[in-house]
């Protein structure tokens, strides 16, 4: 028990370690096609009346004009001494602190999100597995068609347009009070939610149809107890990688549901600053997105040793 | 004068998996099976035999040794050649379901064979097909029916059909009736016997059940963890088995008879797997026999006379502690 | 179809289990599939009772109805009575027969690595049956379940292993322990060794005997392979389509088997110690449980069939005392 322990450890060492080179070469392959894709970020900035004088002299001031592997070798060495990510093309703020005020808001979003999706999508998968066949799990399998289908702006807007516009319950935009979160909330749910819900019951199905679960049925455990001790503990491990996915795509920010309410988050800032062709943002959101991807991997995968003990971390 | 066939030679394949262990799964294996002859492979998981069946087809690439077919060395050929030379060797798998194609009908999956190594004409080998599932017992209605539609019995009739389809001259049976039941697999033993009588197959027969083998072949081998532990003529091997782990095998197998008197042995522990084998007898573990030297050096195959050989060091010593 | 009791001369033995006249059948999409169709049988405290017949002949569903685990749906008892213990099984509410199940009768089925929970420890899944059961302190489960293990000779410190880290042997002991654990009065064993080596299939029957005369409890053996029966039973029935075609006791069953598909099922089986040239299996195939052929359902493929086999279905014989058959020809 304790061997197994220790070499888990170690390759979870092994993989934070890994992820540095990984980070290296995204942030590589991001400086490289931010070089090459169409657009200037000084002229966007200027201006189209800018004089090309003017836009060659901002250039060279945000040291745009010095070879590429100088502008790399300068970033990192940024990084790596200072703590530096460059500063925002837009706001002359580090970008550390745009990405950082926009957190808050993404993270709770992704929390509601998830906590949501997971609770409900699990329940209700197991609810539509159990009563395979019958009126409700019809009902909910169609629902979640419709839920799967469905643009997140779409749904977003609907909400918006009946929750808040014509009945008047629910404000319309920005972030704080907990009236603000349920609309959104909801619209970033769906989509995970279906998909749990969908590959929770699948699995439960294919489990249930299993031979220890005729076992522990003749055992003499009750039904509950067989459904939830014994079948589930073996459906949701296939679930847990696609609540990490949903948490990562969360996490990275929910653009769509964040334009349509207005919400200050990190989503917004990415696009924003994609149109502004401002590279600093942009490879700092980049990084940020390997990274935070990288690491819910991890979890997922440690995650899965834990649930399935005839797996072994990588 | 029967002639060999197919001469296998100091046959090796392992499996390596991982840097420091690897599964010996066959082990410097050689037998000869003659022109006609049925050669009954038996032991339990593990032993081999699957992987042998497969190695001499070069199914599964050998690690070494020789595989010689009416003369001419199957591990030395090169891939257009062993294309041609499948011609005469086939291969009967275990599972009829997961060996046919689900998506390919009885039509398709009977003539595919034929149609790879172009004997003939599109309506030349429909024809064949069905002279072919005439043979082995299938109505020429099915044609165009499906496997799941079918049972087992007919299923692994279908895989018969398509391993006389090329015309060979000898057959790996790996386990084709243990997926059946019991009357089912009574009707399979009996085409096999039958398209041996008219076609002069020769078959390497795999198989744990005993009973089966030991109707259906001429002469039996004995395998345990990778090695040939006894070699004999069918009647030789079950009146007079030589190895220990032969006679324990005998003494296991439930006899649907009343008053049955023989000794039981109980092997204590499990059946293990090849891996990194320590030198030595490879029974050593569980023989009740064994002593010092099994655990050194390997036995060899002996020559007990009547074409019965055993790889015991005990036996070769002269009747050591084996009851006869 | 009624075959009613075995002979009285036997009932110096109690009756633990009486199945009468049982009908199971499954309505599936394609069709009802009729799984069994009127078994009715008995046994008796500290017998072993053979159930033989192949694929598709209703021998699992039986065993499950006993236990009332037939799933529902698709499948529906229509007809039919179950006495266990001088307890209606049909008439219990699933609450009481929860008590029953892994505690006075339990279960082994046929695939052992499939049959464990991959995901809880074997020294777990032990002591949930005790806990569940006897009322045990996690403690004295964990003492009591290490001591079952050793029964099974598999050594204490194994309990913390999951299933996946034992050998197809070491699995079905481990069922085997389980299934004993709460010293039930019926132990039912769903072909418990086909899936084992022959070697260590003689390991666990012998363990099976041993047991079986220590913990004093019946065994209903479910198996193709009529070498296990003669091993370990002491009664024995032949089912065929959902029927019970043959029924008596070892000997009457091996020394003079009447039923054509019995004689037919020992003619099939390649003896060890006599040689024939060919086989004489039976001819054709298991009939289709949606569409089952009038009359006696094996008749398509008896070689003694006449016409009144296929109009009207065979009624009781009684060949010797306590060994009964349905077939025409001895009637």
């Amino acid at each position: 028990m304790k061997k197994k322990l220790v070499k888990t450890l170690r390759r979870i060492g092994l993989r934070i370690l890994q992820t540095i080179p990984l980070l290296l070469i995204v942030t590589i392959l991001t400086f490289i096609l931010l070089h090459f894709a169409p657009g200037d970020p000084a002229q966007l900035m200027l201006g189209s009346d800018a004089t090309p004088e003017k836009v060659e002299a901002l250039r060279d001031e945000l040291g745009l004009n010095n070879p590429l592997h100088i502008q790399v070798w300068d970033f990192l060495k940024g990084i790596i001494l200072e703590g530096d990510f460059g500063v925002s093309f837009q706001s002359r703020r580090p970008v550390v602190e745009d990405i950082a005020q926009t957190l808050p808001v993404t993270i709770q979003l992704s929390i509601i999100g998830i906590i949501v999706s997971t609770i409900v999508g699990v329940l209700v998968g197991i609810i539509s597995a159990v009563r395979q066949y019958s009126f409700l799990d019809n009902a909910i399998r169609v629902i979640v068609l419709f839920a799967v289908s469905m643009p997140a702006f779409w749904l977003g807007l609907m909400l918006l347009l009946v929750f808040a516009v014509q009945l008047h319950l629910l404000p319309s935009y920005g972030w704080g009070t907990w009236q603000q979160m349920i609309l959104p909330g909801i619209t970033i749910s769906t989509f995970p939610l279906a998909m749990i819900t969908r590959m929770t019951r699948s699995n439960m199905l294919e489990v249930i149809r299993q031979d220890y679960i005729r076992t522990a049925r003749a055992k003499g455990l009750s039904a509950n107890k067989v459904i939830y001790r014994h079948a589930l503990r073996n459906a949701f491990i296939p679930v847990v990688t696609i609540i990490g996915l949903q948490l990562g795509v969360l996490l990275t920010g929910a653009v769509l549901a964040e334009t349509v309410f207005a919400l200050p988050g990190l989503g917004r800032l990415v696009i924003d600053s994609v149109y502004a062709r401002d590279y600093p943002l942009i490879r700092a959101a980049v990084i940020y997105i390997a990274f935070i991807v990288t690491i819910i991997n991890l979890i997922v995968d440690v995650i899965y040793t834990l649930l399935d003990p005839r797996i072994e971390l990588h | 004068m029967t002639k060999p066939l197919l001469e296998v030679y100091n046959l090796v394949k392992h499996f390596q998996i991982s840097k420091e262990a690897a599964v010996f799964a066959v082990d410097d294996v050689s037998f000869t099976i003659n022109q006609g002859e049925t050669l009954g492979l038996v032991g339990e998981s593990g032993c081999g035999k699957t992987t042998i069946g497969r190695a001499i087809l070069r199914l599964i690439p050998p690690n070494s040794g020789q595989v010689v077919l009416g003369g001419t060395d199957v591990l030395a050929l090169s891939p257009e050649e062993l294309i041609q030379m499948r011609k005469r060797m086939q291969i009967i798998f275990q599972d009829p379901f997961s060996s046919l194609d689900p998506r390919k009908n009885i039509m398709k999956l009977i003539s595919e064979p034929m149609l790879i190594h172009q004997l003939g004409g599109k309506k030349e080998i429909a024809e064949k097909t069905y002279k072919l599932m005439d043979l082995v017992g299938l109505t020429a209605d099915l044609s165009g029916r499906f496997p799941h539609e079918l049972d087992g019995g007919r299923c692994q009739r279908i895989g018969i059909a398509r391993a006389l389809a090329l015309k060979p001259e000898f057959i790996v049976c790996d386990e084709p009736v243990s997926a059946l039941d019991v009357s089912i697999q009574a009707q399979i033993l009996n085409l096999l016997q039958d398209l041996q009588q008219e076609m002069n197959l020769t078959y390497l027969f795999i198989s744990h059940n005993l009973a089966v083998v030991k109707h259906i072949s001429s002469r039996i081998i004995v395998m345990y963890l990778g090695k040939i532990m006894e070699i004999a003529e069918k009647d030789e091997l079950f009146d007079n088995p030589l190895h220990p782990y032969t006679q324990a095998l005998l003494s296991a197998i439930p006899v649907p008879t009343l008053d049955d008197k023989r000794e039981r042995i109980f092997l204590s522990g499990d059946v293990p797997t090849p891996v990194n084998p320590p030198p030595g007898c490879r029974f050593v573990k569980r023989c009740r026999f064994a002593q010092a030297e099994c655990f050194a050096e390997t036995p060899e195959l002996t020559d007990r006379g009547n074409g019965h050989f055993v790889a015991c060091s005990q036996l070769s010593k002269g009747f050591g502690g084996c009851a006869q | 179809m009624d075959v009613g009791t075995v002979n009285q001369s036997a009932s110096d033995k109690k009756e633990l289990l009486k199945v009468s006249n049982l009908h199971v059948e499954y309505r599936t999409l394609d069709g009802v599939v009729k799984a069994v169709n009127g078994a009715t049988f008995r046994v008796d405290d500290g017998e072993a009772f053979g159930l033989v017949g192949e694929t598709g002949a209703g021998k699992t569903t039986t065993a499950l109805s006993i236990m009332n685990l037939v799933p529902n749906p698709p499948g529906v008892t229509t007809r039919g009575e179950i006495i266990f213990d001088q307890k209606r099984i049909f008439d219990l509410p699933d609450k009481a027969m929860q008590t029953i199940r892994g505690n006075r009768i339990s279960m082994i089925f046929q695939n052992p690595m499939a049959s464990l929970n991959p995901v809880y420890t074997v020294g777990k899944q032990i002591m949930e049956v005790l806990e569940l059961h006897q009322n045990l302190s996690k403690q004295a489960a964990r003492e009591k379940a290490a001591e079952m293990l050793r029964t099974v000779n598999i050594l204490e410190n194994r309990m913390d292993d999951y299933p996946h880290e034992f050998s197809g042997g070491m699995q079905q002991r481990i069922s085997i322990a389980m299934s004993l654990a709460c010293r039930p009065k019926l132990l039912i064993a769903d072909e418990p060794t086909t899936a084992l080596d022959v070697t260590i299939q003689a390991q666990v029957l012998e363990l099976m005997k041993g047991l079986k005369k220590d913990f004093s409890s019946s065994l209903i053996l479910i198996t193709h392979d009529l070498g296990l029966v003669a091993e370990i039973c002491d009664k024995v029935a032949v089912m065929y389509a959902g029927f019970i075609v043959e029924h008596g006791t070892l000997r009457h069953l091996f020394n003079h088997p009447l039923h054509p598909y019995t004689l037919g099922l020992f003619n099939s089986i390649p003896s060890l110690d006599k040689s024939v040239s060919r086989l004489q299996p039976i001819a054709g195939l298991s009939p289709d449980p949606k569409n089952l052929p009038s009359g006696c359902p094996f008749h398509p493929r008896c070689p003694y069939a006449m016409d009144i086999c296929s109009q009207k279905m065979p009624e009781k014989t009684e060949a010797e005392p306590g060994h009964e058959l349905f077939c025409w020809k001895h009637a």
